[in-house]
């Protein structure tokens, strides 16, 4: 942890090597969080550097003795959170003005027909709710761990997980009837 | 939660994309060349407005285009607003000249109208 620090405080004297030294070693953690949300390498990479160099923008924020992975873990989530917004947004626009088959295009083929199911209804959940059930199942993060990446209280989370879970529940089951 | 689900998350926990081998010389390229795509990008007004203010102000903006467009729409005389223009409406000149408009010189018929009206009926 202590290299950490070091690393950390070199970065944020501008040092090249330091920061390359950052990405080097962050840039596991970021590739694996930002692939629970989005299946594409594409997207992985291009939001990966996004956080990079939000990152780097924002490294003057930190402080050295501050969990520095931890806030990496809230930067990267946040940025997924814009970007699934984002798609959530552009995906709503296209299923009201153009009767493309989304949902399909989104499912990988190769992949068993009950996880296509799930996956789909992941997906049509809002990312506010997505987001707290993937680091809860996926990730295995505690409640408290996802309060404090997510930025909300630890009551919220639970909130949000148990809604997560009504409307998945709920939407599997149609989709069975 | 069902088992299905159960197998699900599991094996998206398998999904695991890694880093390429030229990801750290991207990033680096991309700090070197100045702040990013997403960063540089002129803000727009709703990216200076914080997201929960948004709605408040496009109902504002949307009130007061109303607001602009029935002040220039709406022909209304200059002394008096759209209300009292339509409350005149039906009045006759004499009570014109009793209730809404005293200032106005009266005419010398509509006097003698009305000192006619009351006088007693011999």
């Amino acid at each position: 942890m202590n290299f950490d620090r070091e690393l950390i405080v070199r970065a944020q004297a501008g040092d090249r090597e330091a920061q390359e030294s950052l990405v080097k070693a962050f840039s596991p953690m970021v590739f694996r969080l930002i692939s629970r949300f989005f299946r594409s390498r594409e997207d992985v990479e291009d939001l990966a550097q996004d956080v990079f160099v939000k990152m780097f923008g924002r490294i003057d924020q930190v402080r050295p003795d501050e969990n520095f992975p931890g806030w990496l873990q809230r930067v990267t989530v946040n940025t997924c959170y814009d970007e699934l917004r984002k798609g959530r947004r552009r995906r709503l626009a296209l299923e009201t003005y153009g009767p493309h088959e989304i949902a399909e295009r989104t499912v990988q083929p190769k992949e068993p027909e009950d996880f296509g199911k799930a996956r789909q209804a992941l997906q049509a959940l809002d990312p506010k709710l997505r987001i707290p059930l993937i680091l809860k199942e996926v990730e295995e993060m505690s409640v408290e761990e996802i309060a404090r990446t997510m930025g909300i209280t630890q009551t919220n989370v639970k909130v949000r997980l148990f809604r997560a879970r009504k409307k998945l529940a709920a939407s599997l089951g149609s989709v069975k009837k | 939660m069902n088992s299905e689900l159960n197998n699900f998350f599991k094996e998206e926990q398998k999904r695991v994309f890694e880093p390429g081998p030229y990801f750290t010389q991207r990033v680096m390229a991309r700090l070197v060349s100045g702040p990013s795509g997403v960063e540089a990008r002129a803000p727009g007004i709703w990216d200076v407005l914080p997201n929960a203010m948004r709605p408040i102000v496009a109902v504002a903006l949307m009130l007061l285009f109303a607001v602009l467009a029935i002040q220039i729409l709406m022909p209304v005389e200059p002394s008096r607003g759209a209300i009292e223009a339509y409350v005149k409406q039906d009045l006759s000149p004499r009570e014109q000249m009793l209730f809404a408009d005293p200032q106005a010189g009266a005419g010398k018929a509509q006097f003698e109208e009305l000192i006619v009206l009351e006088e007693p009926a011999q």
